[in-house]
Formats: structure tokens, sequence, C-alpha cells
């Protein structure tokens, strides 16, 4: 079957993996991403590492979801003991020394930790990650309330949910904005991206002056900030699972006084109006068709101009084969301590276990 | 007859009643026939076929198809007439039949809200004035007739060659309204039709003696007639089978010469992809008055009837899913007129750059013997 998309499903960006609060302390977590199942686990003193969830040895098999000793994640199958970087350095049992030394590391992804969320960088052909996320102040101010969390899957690509934000005509219809939306910046900026659109939207049956900016950093994080009809912060992020299946994940913040129900109330107003604002939209996504060579008419915002900032996260097509795509090689960078037989393994066990 | 590997498992195959999706054997990629299969099965025919029912479609109403390969979306203006367009936007691409909706002649795209009408062109812009002729979406030709929509297909997609053709024999007066019956199959176009039409097989099933074909008419209409015996509530009626061919997607059959009534069936056959088609089946009976007979007994008959001919497409289902498609098949007396049938589909079929296909044109017709394993069970 032919791929909906023409152009590779994962870009090169950090992408959201988890909340924090997800991997807690000596526990470990699967997550499906980039084709393939990374395992990521938090060390007793808090930091977090992920690895392929697959052995590399012939028998490729999962890693469980097992349990961490010290920074170690020690595999219920076989006993053995990895530490953040994938290399083996122990067994829970009595297994001897040599199946130690032979055994192959599994493959590190470069971690970000920030903002209550792990973020895990993907390259193409395994490149070191070329920027850095952000710190929100908000986030560590009293005054922001979280309002909830949305995790949502549909058939569709990063792209196109990235090239939403620019996309001027669709607010109308699907985010309930009563006039035709105004641009009143754009901007890019090497891996980054700032849009502010304003228009009056209809929030609980009013019609109010609202805003929006949007600041995309990479792909796979967004940052909505809303300053009207209230303060509104969401984190806005995409996680490609495979060629066919996206994962959104929305992370909402307000500003509300500390008045105890109230904020409550609103939060719980604030999660319904979201879900409501999405449903369609996302209908939309799952079922549209990717047009390389869209007619674009007066209005529509600076979609072009977005597909352009959005080729830098690409491969060349001529670089990106399928193999690279599918089981990059470890980050040199990020894992020093490998012997050099692990650097020349060919066929990963990882790219054996989808194909 | 000679055993044909082939053919035995085929056989085998309906001896132990496979369920119609279950596939039991692997096509062989060297298999000589595969390119006259591949012929037999796609590039689809140029016509008229029939996408939906009347029924199916109220004012309003839009209905997503995939059909030929590619998405359509159906749609109904407010004023009642029936339109088909491709279902992507050609501005951002969303479909238009998911959250589509129809604003007086109009569809609307759920994205962006721009409308086009019938013809496929774009109307209306909410925040442009200026619409772009480039805007523009593939409308396919539509003729309601009879309680069916149809549409025209063609390659090149210039537009109709012909008028659609009226179902032969066929007044809306004279007859009740139509029984219907739908069915997807993983089969080709031609594999239904002459299941439908020639083959023993089916004959078989619906309890028929040995066949004699008469052909009535040939060219690009073709007429056979058959008799048959018809079984209802479990008796044998003797009857005649007319069948009336002047299209690749639907022909028409009736039962003459039944007791009470006759019986008329419109089996339309319409490609989904490559591999699938949708099978429709309309069936009606010929009116005597408005007595009481006529009301409490031909609903009746109609529904036995539709269960019948239910019945015998799915009991058939194992046998053209898995068949191979043979260009010249070796034909026993009871094989209906397979060649015949096949010549005529033949006429349908477009002119295809066979450098480009990879794939030449089936040649119908020669002479040459192969072993049959269309369906082996009229031969023996």
């Amino acid at each position: 079957m032919m791929s909906r998309f023409p152009f590779s499903s994962t870009p090169n960006s950090w992408f959201h993996l988890a909340w924090s609060d997800e991997v807690r302390r000596g526990r470990a977590l699967h997550v499906r991403a980039f084709e393939t199942e990374l395992l990521v686990f938090r060390s007793s003193d808090g930091t977090v590492a992920a690895l392929d969830a697959h052995c590399r040895r012939r028998d490729g098999h999962r890693h469980p979801d097992g349990h961490v000793i010290g920074d170690c994640y020690a595999c219920p199958v076989d006993g053995l003991l990895f530490d953040g970087s994938g290399r083996c350095v122990g067994a829970s049992g009595g297994t001897r020394r040599p199946v130690i030394a032979s055994e192959p590391p599994l493959r590190s992804w470069p971690i970000c930790e920030k903002n209550g969320m792990i973020f895990v960088y993907h390259h193409a052909s395994g490149e070191a990650p070329g920027f850095a996320l952000p710190e929100l102040p908000e986030l560590s101010s009293p005054r922001w309330l979280p309002v909830g969390r949305l995790d949502l899957s549909f058939p569709s690509h990063v792209q196109e949910v990235v090239e939403n934000s620019v996309d001027l005509g669709h607010f109308q219809l699907l985010h309930n904005f009563t006039a035709h939306a105004r641009l009143s910046r754009f901007e890019t900026e090497a891996h980054t991206f700032t849009v502010t659109v304003e228009a009056p939207k209809l929030v609980f049956g009013f019609s109010l002056p609202a805003d929006l900016t949007i600041s995309y950093h990479g792909m796979g994080l967004a940052i909505g900030r809303v300053e009207r009809p209230f303060p509104f912060l969401s984190l806005v992020t995409c996680l490609p699972i495979d060629g066919r299946l996206l994962r959104q994940r929305l992370t909402m913040f307000v500003r509300a006084p500390r008045i105890p129900v109230a904020r409550h109330v609103m939060a719980a107003g604030l999660r319904w109006h979201v879900r409501r604002d999405l449903a369609e939209e996302l209908r939309v996504l799952e079922h549209k068709q990717y047009l390389e060579h869209p007619v674009l008419v007066a209005g529509d915002g600076p979609v072009m101009k977005l597909r352009r900032w959005c080729r830098q996260f690409y491969l060349p097509s001529s670089e990106a084969s399928p193999e690279a795509s599918r089981g990059p090689e470890p980050v040199k960078a990020q894992t020093p301590s490998q012997g050099p037989r692990a650097l020349t393994t060919t066929v990963s066990p990882v790219g054996a276990q989808i194909s | 007859m000679t055993e044909d590997p082939a053919c035995s498992v085929l056989n085998e195959a309906h001896q132990s009643e496979l369920s119609p999706r279950h596939r039991f054997r692997e096509k062989r990629s060297d298999d000589v026939e595969d390119n006259a299969e591949a012929a037999a099965r796609a590039p689809y025919t140029d016509g008229w076929f029939q996408v939906a029912w009347s029924k199916e479609l109220a004012a309003g109403q839009v209905r997503s198809s995939r059909f030929f390969g590619r998405d359509l979306v159906l749609f109904r203006e407010e004023q009642g007439t029936a339109r088909a367009v491709d279902a992507h936007c050609p501005h951002l691409g969303a479909h238009l039949g998911v959250g589509g909706k129809v604003v007086g002649d109009c569809i609307r795209c759920p994205f962006h809200g721009f409308r086009f009408d019938g013809a496929g062109s774009c109307t209306h812009i909410p925040y442009a004035d200026k619409i772009p002729a480039r805007l523009r979406l593939f409308s396919w030709s539509v003729v309601e007739r009879d309680g069916m929509i149809f549409v025209w297909h063609d390659h090149a997609r210039q537009g109709p060659t012909r008028p659609l053709p009226g179902i032969d024999g066929f007044h809306a007066d004279d007859w009740t309204e139509f029984t219907t019956y739908e069915m997807t199959a993983r089969a080709g176009s031609l594999e239904l039709l002459e299941n439908a039409i020639g083959s023993p097989h089916s004959r078989k099933i619906q309890g028929s003696g040995a066949a004699q074909f008469e052909v009535l008419r040939t060219g690009p209409v073709l007429e056979l007639k058959q008799p048959m015996a018809v079984p209802l509530f479990g008796v044998q009626v003797p009857a005649t089978l007319h069948a009336h061919m002047s299209e690749p997607g639907f022909h028409t059959l009736r039962l003459e010469d039944l007791p009470i009534t006759a019986a008329l069936v419109v089996s339309s056959i319409t490609p989904i992809d490559e591999a699938t088609v949708s099978h429709r089946l309309s069936i009606a009976l010929k009116r005597r008055g408005t007595g009481p007979l006529e009301r409490l007994l031909f609903p009746l008959l109609r529904a036995v009837m539709a269960r019948r001919m239910m019945a015998t497409v799915q009991e058939d289902a194992p046998f053209w899913e898995n068949k191979v498609f043979r260009a010249s098949p070796g034909l026993g007396d009871g094989d209906g007129p397979i060649m015949l049938l096949r010549r005529w589909y033949a006429a349908f079929a477009p002119e295809v750059d066979a450098g480009a296909s990879g794939a030449p044109l089936i040649q119908l017709g020669r002479s040459r013997q192969l072993q049959s394993n269309v369906v082996g069970e009229g031969n023996g």
C-alpha cells in the first residue's frame, strides 16, 4: 500500500515519551514510538533513561516492565542488569561473567526531562540532539493550576498537526471562532516558530475576543498560550507511534484565583470545552489526504512557508533509507562507554522484530 | 473430466464448505494465466455502474463510498438531485464525507467550509472572494432511475459516451417495489458475472437439470434464455430465465412462465477496487392488480426469492473468490455460454497501453484448449 504521506513518519525532533509522574523512581514503562517500542525507567537517584525494549540477542525478546535495581534496569527474563547507557553491567542471578561481558548493549535514546514531561530525541541517522527544549516559567508559579491532560491516538502525521496551527481557515468551522482568524504574528527561527491568531470565539455560548499563540520547538512540542478570554496554557505534543498512528497529548493549565471550589469547576469546564473543540478536528485529520500541491486561497495562512520550515526536520530523501529510519545505530555521544562491537552491529534485532 | 490440481482444490473447498473469506491457495506469481487474470479484474471496464439505491440517500444526506479504487462521496441536494464527487477537497485534502454537509445544492467541506456544487465547481469560500479556477472537484456523471443511482466510469474521466440503458421490460407501474440485497465479494466483476449468468454450478444448486441455452441476441446487447426450475416452498417450479445484458456493470434476469407472476432481478456488479466488488440485487414481482393475494403473498414471495438468491451467491462465494481466471477454459456442454459472455464483456474493456500497464489485455475466444477450472461440476 502506498504511504499516506510523502515524507518519513518520524521527523528529527524531541518527542514526548511520557509524563514524569508516569515513571516513578524504581519503575519502568513501555512506550510504543517510532515504529518500535521503548523502555523508559527512572533509577533510584531520579535520572530517567530510555532504552530499546527488545533484546539485541537473536531471540530479541521484549523486556517486560520489570524493575529497577539502583541505577540499572533488571530484565526479569534473563536477570541481566542494564544501565542508562544500555550497557549490560551485571546480573541479578547467578549468571556468569562471560555472559555479561558478551551481552550486546541496548540502544540508548537521548532523554530530556522538562516541564513535568519526559522527551526523547529521534534522529533518522542517529545524530545527537540539534536543539534544546525550553523551561516554562508558568509551571513553577503557584498561580497556574493544572486542569487536566488528554491522551489521544489517531491515524495522522505530526506535520498535519503542525500545519494546522497556521491554517487560519479552519478555526471558524472546527474551533468555534465566530469570524475568520487574523494572523497577527508569524515568525520562524531555526527550529522554532511562533504564530499568533486572533478572532472572537464562542466559549460556553458567548462570543468573546480570543487569541492564541502557538510556539513550536521542533515538531514534537507546541506551547499554546491564550491570554483572552482567560489565561490558559496548553502543551500539545505529538508522538509518532508507527507509520499510521499518531499520539497527541495535551497538558493543560489555567491561571485562576485560589478559590477552592471555583477553580475546580473552571477546570472541569475547560476540560469539557477542549475535548469538544478537538473532536471534530481529529475526524478531519484522520481522513484527510495530504496534498503536496494544495489550491490555496487568500486568507489561508502561511501553509507553504510552514511546510518549508518543516523540511529541516527530515533527512534529504536520498539519505533516508528505510533501514536508517527504522533502526538507527546508537548515538555515539550519548553512549561513550560502548565497545566497538556494539557500533558495528549491522542488523538491529528491533528492526527484525518489526519487519 | 481431467483432473486439474486447481480444480481438485476447488472441489475440496466445496466439500469442506470453507467460509468465503478463507484463503486456501496462494496464487503463483509465475502463473501464465496471471496476466490474463489481472487484465480481467483490472483495469475496470467503462460504463454505467450502480453505486447506491435511491432510498440510501435522503435529501441533504452525504454518503462516503469507495468504487474503482477511488474514494467518492454521494450527496443529495436539498431539492432532490443525487450527485457524486471525488471525496477529497482540492483545497487542503479533507474528506468531504466525514463531517461534510449539504447546503442547498452544494456540499460543504468540513475543514474550511468551502462549498462545491454538483458539477464540482467551488461556489463559496467563507473568507475569500476570489475563487481560483483550479479549485475544482471531479464530478461523476450520475443518473438516478427506478430507485437506483448509477455513475458513469471511464478511465480517461471523459464522461458518458452512451446513455444509461433502461431496465429491459421494466415499467415501474407494472412491477412491485424492489426488495434489495447487497454484499461485498472478493472477486473480479467478470467472475461474478459468469457465475450469475452461465455457471451450471449455480443452477445445480438451484435445482435445475441439464442446461440448454438459447441465444436470442448478440452484439452490444446479449440476450440469453434458459429453462430452469425454481425451488419455492419445497416445490420445484418450472420457469424460464431470461438474461439481458447491455452494460458490464449490471444485467437483468427475468424469471418468466412462473405460475402466478413473473420476477425481475436487476443484478449489479460494481468494482470497489482491484480485488473486491460490490454486488447488489434488486428483486421485483409483476403486479396483478391490488387484491389481497398480491398484498399478502407478494412481499412473502419477494422475501423468499431474495433469500434464495442470497444463499446461492453465498454458496458460490468460495468458488469465485479462489479460482484462477483462465483465458480459454476447456468448456463442457453444461458450462453455459461462458465464452460468449467473455467476448461480449471484452468489448467494454478500455484501450490500455499494454507497455505501460505491463499486462496485455485479455485475448478472448482463442481456441487454445486449457484445462478448465472455472467450475468443474457441470462436466462430470
